[in-house]
């Protein structure tokens, strides 16, 4: 199914840039206090791989559901209501992915038209968030197949964070 | 009132000296238009200051300011005035860049709002840890500036270290940086002066940053004609002249407080390294002309103008 | 509809969406769009969704959390966590109450790495509280230092909680962190003081504790090694200016995979472990770190921040008077809901009311999160003893209730002393 192909693909992204963005800063703050040179255009390298890191990271939370909320009301509900306020919950998080999506599309074709650049390296930032927009999409498709699946039971719940 | 104007201010210091010009540009329109336009002044922070432009531009707020290096390749004409030795003052400067964009720029950049001024801050200072008088003194330093500082702070000889105004104190307290190119009061607002005792000057300023002040178009567009008239008469280069003023005001201001204060030593350059100085800076201006040539613009008759 | 009324409107679909368990990331964003959707239509509603998304995801200052969050994920899988627990229950051994005071110290590493106390509450609580058992702690004191306990790691350098809110304010990280090291060791000293005064009046809720020989207490010391220069690492770069807070976080996730590598504890496997797990937690924060945004968007577009702060002010009371009744709110609210979610979704309103009031913006951020912290601990609500009620259902609520009130009143008298005193927290700046 291509929204699990998408979901994994993101999540084996996400994780080796994750480890790549600590090894620049690490780079980085060395090439200044032994070699008094700093990384070039790394301030602009770190935002852009921490768009990759957040966007790819709000994937795999929505995947494993871990996002913050109050719960005494669920938690009192019967197995019913119980169903209903947990597909409630995954239709806003569908929602807020959506509007994050067509927010970075939107700001895409903006900055098509205006041609910024970054500061330093001048790499076309539109580029850049049409990428973010891609990942974006992996997120409104995790979402959305948690509303629709009609059993979530298929999908992992809630890992613990620190297994 | 008809018509609310709203100005967006991602500097909302109520202190800071485009803050105050501002307030005092919407007493006058609201004085002028008998209460007709309703100015306001944001103050607080819609969006990120990169995006101020755009806010403008989409409408969400009728007016506001923001600095052209933000948004990097978008306004590189206008930015000609960020390169070395052109501004004596920031009234001067503003004006002269203003009537510039007219003549040369207008149907070129800031075309898809209503611009009312293009404005500078007062000439850029080098403010640093250790005494500097020459490029000699720089070699190795790590200077915190932004946008066409970087080649210009290469040029002199230092490490260039790029990040936001506001992390400047950070910078320079955790030995991230060892100086700034910064204007006089931005020393006083971003609480700097204990941190640098030295400052060189050199006539007209080692840079500047230029800044728009701009109006939605449509907004513009929907007021009648004599309102118009209201908006043209407070635009243009006496206008970006008059928020110069206020930059030069406050830049005098905190200048006056620091050569007071023992604790400070400011330098000017010798002629021979002025001299020195204007020949690193050729290669700066040198690029800035290319790509202004490359867009037709006569970029020879545009500096010359400069120094009329 | 007016702005006041929109406002109105969004406040009310704010909370109407958090208590039907709507993750609160999600309420803030969609309520404060439908604020701005209604008041000034979709084109500025589509071009501020547009400008917080980039702005959440194109951030530099926000690297920090996914970096310190991944270098304590490499310090628990690398059992740099368990070698604490462990070291303490050995050097505090044959003392009343050892291993309540391990457990507290572990508790707070363990939070430090997740930036929650529920999360440490529901993931130690099933380690520690067998353990305890085992050796006969009562069940109160048992529970008690397993709730409290989380608190300690969320205050204290690297915290999440803290790099947050220095984004959100704008306040400098490095002051907030430097700032919390003072409070943080004092809730260390209060909590071990605590369980020095519980086990006394009570003698029967700890046991005996096997005493340890001088050797042993001596070998637990290079097991707290590890842990300990992780931190002095930190701290002290960034106390004496070596490193800026992402700098800081950067060389902590090198300096802690060497350390595991160094142990031979840090397997390829625990490698990938911690970065996924990495990639939840931070995606659990991108969320309501984007509802946080959106929603102070909302605000300073229809100015109502500074309405209501110009409005609280205009009453001319003393600015004590407000600061106080601000923090019995927090307590209250404290009570229902994680640190992180609290200070994001109260931040847009409180934080221009305060600093109206003139207030230090960086020992009001320790002040909160202490104040937060001990909400969840706050009797009869505080959520971290329902995540603990979870765990052992055995347990009655009161009795959780009763061992956590100790740790509570030793929070309420730090509290009282820092905001006295606000020297306490701000003399190392
Ligand atoms: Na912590
Ligand atoms: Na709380």
């Amino acid at each position: 199914m291509i929204g699990e192909y998408a979901r994994r693909t993101t999540a084996v992204f996400t994780v080796v840039v994750l480890a790549a963005l600590s090894v620049l800063i690490f780079i980085d703050v060395i090439g200044r206090y032994i070699f008094s040179s700093p990384l070039p255009g790394s301030i602009e390298l770190v935002e852009g791989f921490m768009a990759v890191v957040m966007l790819g990271s709000l994937t795999q939370a929505t995947y494993s559901r871990e996002h913050i909320r109050l719960e005494f009301i669920m938690i009192k509900a019967s197995h019913g209501w119980r169903t209903v306020l947990e597909k409630l919950s995954q239709f806003a998080v569908l929602l807020v992915t959506a509007g994050i999506g067509w927010g970075l599309f939107e700001r895409t074709l903006s900055l098509r038209d205006s041609g910024d650049l970054t500061p330093v390296l001048h790499l076309p930032i539109y580029l850049m968030a049409g990428f973010a927009f891609l990942i974006a999409v992996a997120a409104i498709m995790v979402a959305a197949r948690l509303l629709f699946s009609p059993d979530s039971s298929d999908l992992p719940s809630g890992e613990p964070n620190h297994d | 009132a008809e018509f609310n104007l709203r100005i967006a201010n991602w500097n909302p210091n109520p202190h800071h000296a485009v803050s105050v010009a501002l307030n005092e540009w919407a007493d006058k329109i609201n004085k002028e238009s008998n209460g007709r336009i309703k100015v306001t002044v944001d103050k607080a922070i819609i969006g990120k200051p990169a995006g101020q432009y755009d806010l403008i531009k989409q409408g969400v707020v009728q007016a506001g300011w923001g600095a052209l290096p933000w948004t990097p390749g978008r306004f590189e004409l206008s930015q000609v005035v960020e390169l070395p030795f052109l501004v004596p003052s920031a009234e001067e400067g503003s004006r002269k860049i203003t009537e510039i964009w007219q003549k040369h720029f207008a149907d070129k950049e800031f075309t898809d709002t209503k611009l009312l001024a293009i404005h500078v801050h007062s000439p850029g200072v080098l403010h640093t840890k250790e005494k500097v008088t020459s490029p000699a003194d720089l070699n190795g330093m790590k200077i915190r500036t932004i946008g066409s500082g970087v080649k210009w702070a290469e040029a002199l000889g230092a490490t260039a270290v790029v990040m936001p105004a506001s992390k400047a104190h950070e910078a320079l307290a955790r030995g991230v940086a060892d100086g700034i190119l910064f204007p006089w009061d931005a020393i006083k607002s971003y609480r700097l002066e204990k941190l640098l005792p030295y400052h060189l000057e050199v006539p007209n300023g080692f840079y500047t940053i230029a800044f728009f002040f701009a109006m939605n178009q449509k907004f513009y567009d929907s007021l009648p004609a004599d309102l118009q008239a209201l908006i043209d008469a407070n635009s243009g280069p006496e206008t970006a002249a008059f928020l110069g003023r206020a930059w030069d005001a406050a830049a005098a201001k905190t200048r006056s407080d620091i050569a007071a204060d023992p604790d400070h030593e400011i330098n000017t350059v010798t002629s021979e390294v002025l001299s020195d100085l204007q020949q690193r800076s050729k290669t700066i201006t040198a690029e800035w002309k290319a790509k202004a040539e490359a867009q037709g613009i006569d970029a020879d008759a545009v500096l010359a103008e400069f120094s009329e | 509809m007016t702005e006041i009324e929109v406002t109105i409107l969004v406040v009310s679909m704010l909370l109407g969406m958090m208590l039907l368990s709507i993750p609160i990331g999600a309420s803030m964003a969609i309520s404060a769009f439908t604020g701005i959707l209604i008041l000034y239509g979709f084109d500025t509603a589509s071009f501020i969704i547009g400008e917080v998304a980039m702005e959440i995801s194109f951030n530099y200052e926000l690297c920090i959390v996914p970096l310190f969050i991944l270098m304590g994920n490499l310090a628990t899988r690398s059992g740099m966590s368990a070698d604490l627990y462990e070291g303490c229950s050995r050097l505090f051994g044959g003392l009343k109450g050892s291993l309540a005071m391990s457990t507290i110290a572990a508790c707070g590493c363990f939070a430090a790495v997740s930036g929650s106390s529920l999360a440490t509450a529901t993931a130690l609580g099933q380690v520690a509280l067998p353990e305890m058992k085992k050796y006969g702690y009562s069940d109160a004191l048992a529970t008690g230092a397993v709730a409290a306990g989380g608190t300690i790691g969320v205050l204290i350098p690297p915290s999440i909680i803290l790099v947050i809110y220095g984004v959100l304010t704008e306040t400098s990280i490095t002051d907030l962190f430097v700032a919390a090291v003072i409070p943080g060791i004092m809730q260390l000293i209060i909590y071990t003081l605590t369980i020095v005064i519980v086990v006394r009046m009570w003698p029967k809720s700890a046991g005996a504790g096997t005493p340890t020989t001088l050797k042993q207490k001596l070998s637990a010391l290079p097991k707290l090694a590890s842990m300990v220069s992780l931190f002095v690492l930190i701290i002290g770069g960034l106390y004496l200016g070596i490193f800026t807070p992402t700098e800081a976080a950067g060389f902590g996730v090198i300096f802690a995979l060497i350390i595991g590598l160094i142990r031979r504890s840090l397997s390829w496997r625990h490698i990938v472990e911690s970065l996924k797990s990495t990639t939840r937690t931070t995606g659990m924060i991108a969320l309501i770190v984007f509802g946080a945004f959106m929603l102070i968007n909302f605000f300073v577009l229809t100015r109502a921040n500074i309405t209501i702060a110009d409005y609280i002010v205009s009453f001319d009371a003393p600015p004590m008077l407000i600061l106080l009744s601000i923090l019995l709110i927090y307590l209250i609210l404290g009570c229902f809901l994680d640190s992180i979610g609290m200070v994001l979704l109260t931040i847009p309103v409180v934080f221009p009311i305060v600093q109206n009031l003139g207030y230090d913006p960086v020992w009001f951020g320790i002040i909160l999160v202490i104040v937060v912290e001990t909400g969840m601990i706050t009797p009869p609500l505080g959520i971290n003893v329902f995540a603990i009620k979870s765990i052992v259902p055995t347990v009655k609520l009161s009795t959780i209730f009763k061992g956590v009130t100790p740790f509570w009143a030793a929070d309420i008298t730090r509290l009282a002393l820092l905001i006295i005193f606000p020297g306490i927290t701000l003399f190392l700046l």
